[in-house]
């Protein structure tokens, strides 16, 4: 019971009780000097670490902000370098469809067997293909 | 930069969020101290709490485009600062594992003596009976006492369920109550 009505008090402190259970709680307080006194101490406790501030080591701001500017040169040079090689590639595959179309227009059939080599490979002698007999 | 030190939160992520990095400054004025306090109260004084802070910062600038709003900055960042100490404590508990020696065993103790606890300023000594919870009770009086959450936001930062929350508070006062005792008037 006692251990109860101590849990009640505590959370008193953090939860809104219902009536019956406030009630039970004050009548309790008014009757029992102990758990005053537990009360009193509870608050004290609560008191204490309410006023606890803590601190990052001096120019925390400056170390933050540093790395930041860091983080923002690395991600301004990936997004120059995608945007320089995007560039490349839209350039290299032009070409090749340039090539390819170019291949198509003068034989009327775009050659894959010559852009790749496989131009002279049968069934027969693929396993010699692949194994660059 | 003064005229925008009194913007509200939304307009300062807007304007990192279009590439002005000097106004997450702001930011950082704004919530060290919150900020701080989650993590120096979880991880002590130390250089390893420094790092967490700083890295609490750079993970809230590298998401910044999905931060919706749906809780206030303060509480996302708290969230983020109460989430890396956590995993900053599993590290060290990893570590003492495999590093482990006999003068890591002892805990912090509250000195007993009057002169010893002369001594002592009232701060450090709640800080040690702080940092003698163990890590689940201690992020919840750090958020709900220290930080002022209410047990509801301290829930949602935790991802914990509200009754566990204040079943963690009730102990945690008690233990915290018995350690305290010396310097309760």
């Amino acid at each position: 019971m006692k251990q109860n009505i101590l849990k009640l008090l505590i959370l008193s402190f953090d939860k809104k009780l219902s009536p019956d259970k406030k009630q039970l709680l004050e009548k309790k307080l008014k009757s029992d000097k102990k758990l005053r006194n537990q009360k009193h101490e509870l608050n004290e406790v609560r008191e204490l670490i309410k006023k606890q501030d803590y601190q990052f080591k001096p120019f925390f701001e400056t170390r933050v902000m540093s790395k930041i500017e860091n983080i923002k040169n690395e991600i301004d040079f990936i997004s120059k370098l995608f945007f320089v090689y995007k560039r490349i590639f839209v350039f290299g595959l032009s070409a090749v469809c340039i090539i390819l179309l170019i291949f198509y227009l003068t034989g009327n059939s775009i050659p894959f067997d010559n852009l790749f080599g496989t131009n002279y490979m049968n069934t027969d002698n693929l396993s010699a293909f692949l194994m660059f007999d | 930069m003064n005229n925008i030190d009194n913007k509200d939160d939304n307009y300062i992520i807007e304007l990192v969020k279009n590439g002005n990095c000097a106004a997450f400054s702001i930011i950082v004025t704004r919530y060290k101290q919150q900020v701080a306090n989650t993590i120096v109260g979880m991880l002590g004084n130390c250089a390893e709490a420094d790092d967490v802070g700083q890295e609490t910062f750079i993970r809230f600038y590298k998401s910044i485009n999905n931060f919706r709003g749906d809780s206030s900055l303060g509480t996302y960042l708290t969230r983020i600062a109460i989430n890396l100490s956590l995993n900053e404590l599993k590290r060290r508990k990893r570590k003492h594992m495999f590093f482990h020696s006999d003068s890591d065993e002892k805990s912090n103790e509250i000195s007993n003596g009057d002169s010893d606890f002369e001594k002592n300023d009232t701060k450090e000594t709640v800080d040690i009976a702080i940092k003698n919870l163990k890590p689940e009770f201690r992020s919840v009086i750090i958020l709900r006492l220290v930080n002022g959450y209410s047990t509801k936001e301290t829930a949602e930062i935790l991802n914990l369920p509200v009754g566990t929350v204040l079943s963690r508070l009730s102990r945690a006062q008690i233990k915290l109550k018995d350690e305290l005792k010396k310097i309760i008037i």
